[in-house]
């Protein structure tokens, strides 16, 4: 059997970890997966060449790794809390949030939210708007924005050419709900920042960013000698866990839809590429009207060169976006001036 | 030529269909991470109205040419994404239509106008962080 397909077979968490005859094996080769240099450490600290599984999984935090057996004598450990998969998490935590949070005219008010839940609700907000959170006169913890659904479909033809439409889902909700906002109204700026602030605000956001793009590779042991199928069955791992989180991510956000009573619900949706008469007739008609509304956009000549890509489509995939809406200015009854704002998709779903 | 003024009174206003919601999307552009983004868009209105044939020119005057009207707004955004992304500038707007019929008197006559309403509501972009790409790595 493949190494690969070995390292997968027997992926198995520290935690509950049982104690078998592979366990008292000696252990030859390990690799670790960290952004952490004191968990570096602690690993180097505690293994010694030859030494069992079962010693080492002992002194570790299990809580903390995730193991997969590696060929017969060889283990990798990935670090649960590489930035990569925390974000992930902190994705999850934010959709779960969320759903308690949300009112039935999808507005989140802030101070309304329970205090445990609040932080990570006020944290996002600060990551998608840093730049008016850092203005005068406002604290996100005041805040009252809107949750906002949209579905993608990229529509596939023939020949290889494919185009993207947003559906907006829940438009009567969302009206209640950019009504609401206009009360609530978050300007899109304060104030001018200052040369100096601006400066100190990209370096944060990009050492965020940077941050999560990091993590280091640590061979123990005989390791390095078997380093490129050791990448490979690392790579496997970690796009497994990386999956597990998709998967609870996703099934929040199910939730957190079926709530918001969309329907179809997120699980009723098509997975993978499927063709148009597969989609839910309502589903069908306001694609159509939405492709024929959105014509130049999408680059065509006319509304009905759009239906006719449409209908002669070889297949259609969708997904959904979960965003956050805020309101800069409300709509001016007087005038007829309409309100204005924006939404921060954070979330794309696959069905 | 009578030399009172002829008078019009409306008879019945019937909406022809019922207001529909649209949410379209507009422009879009790629935005980088930290880096400030200001532009403005531009989204048009309108009240028209178009009359029925009618033998009285004074109705065109009455009521024609004083409703037909159109307009822009007008939104400047500021934005600076904190990662690499799509924005997708969309509008918001509901339309609908309607006939409105009068009746004139010295001398007597009948006319209908036919209503076009464009309202916009709301004017909005969307940021969508880069979160895929193609499988195979690199982007390929």
């Amino acid at each position: 059997m493949p190494l690969v397909l070995y390292a997968l077979a027997f992926a198995v968490s520290l935690a509950g970890q049982r104690t078998d005859q592979a366990d008292s094996v000696p252990l030859h080769n390990l690799l670790l997966i960290s952004a952490d240099a004191q968990i570096v450490e602690r690993v180097e600290d505690r293994y010694r060449y030859g030494m069992p599984l079962s010693e080492l999984t002992k002194s570790l935090d299990g809580e903390r790794f995730s193991l997969s057996k590696w060929g017969s004598r060889g283990v990798i450990l990935i670090d649960r809390r590489l930035p990569l998969l925390v974000e992930k998490e902190s994705q999850r935590n934010l959709v779960l949030s969320l759903s308690e949070s949300v009112g039935p005219d999808l507005v989140v008010r802030v101070t309304d939210v329970p205090e445990s839940k609040r932080q990570r609700i006020v944290e996002s907000l600060e990551e998608f708007f840093p730049w008016h959170g850092r203005s005068e006169g406002f604290d996100m913890k005041q805040a009252t924005v809107g949750v906002d659904l949209s579905l993608n479909v990229v529509l596939h033809a023939a020949d290889g050419n494919q185009k993207k439409i947003v559906l907006p889902m829940l438009p009567a909700l969302a009206r209640r709900r950019n009504a609401v906002l206009e009360d609530h109204p978050m300007p899109q700026r304060n104030r001018e920042l200052s040369q100096e602030e601006r400066g100190r605000l990209a370096r944060e956001t990009t050492a965020r960013t940077s941050q999560l793009e990091r993590m280091t590779i640590h061979t123990f042991g005989t390791a390095r000698k078997y380093l490129p199928e050791g990448l490979r069955a690392s790579a496997d791992t970690l796009e497994l866990l990386l999956s597990k989180l998709d998967d609870r991510t996703k099934e929040a956000a199910a939730e957190l839809i079926d709530k918001l009573g969309h329907n179809p619900s997120l699980r009723d949706l098509p997975a993978g590429k499927v063709r148009l008469d597969e989609l839910p007739e309502e589903l069908r008609d306001r694609l159509m009207n939405q492709v024929k509304s959105d014509w130049e956009f999408l680059g065509f000549s006319s509304a009905l060169d759009a239906e006719g890509f449409l209908l002669d489509s070889s297949s259609v995939e969708l997904s959904m976006n979960i965003g956050l809406r805020r309101t800069f200015s409300a709509s001016d009854k007087q005038t007829g001036r309409p309100s204005s704002g924006m939404v921060y998709n954070f979330l794309v779903i696959r069905s | 030529m009578s030399g009172s003024a002829q008078t019009w009174t409306e008879t019945a206003y019937a909406v022809t269909s019922p207001p529909q919601d649209h949410d379209e999307a507009r422009t879009s552009f790629n935005a980088n991470a930290n880096q400030r983004y200001q532009w403005w868009v531009q989204e048009a209105c309108h009240f028209i109205v178009s009359g029925s044939a009618t033998p009285s020119p004074s109705w065109r005057l009455l009521f024609a040419s004083l409703c037909n009207n159109s307009w822009w707004y007008f939104e400047s955004f500021d934005f600076t994404p904190t990662s690499h992304g799509t924005v997708t500038n969309r509008v918001k707007f509901t339309t609908r239509t309607g006939i409105n019929s009068f009746s004139g008197t010295n001398p007597t006559a009948t006319a209908s106008r036919d209503l076009d309403e464009k309202v916009v509501e709301d004017l909005y972009f969307v940021f969508d962080p880069h979160q895929e790409d193609p499988p195979g790595g690199g982007g390929n």
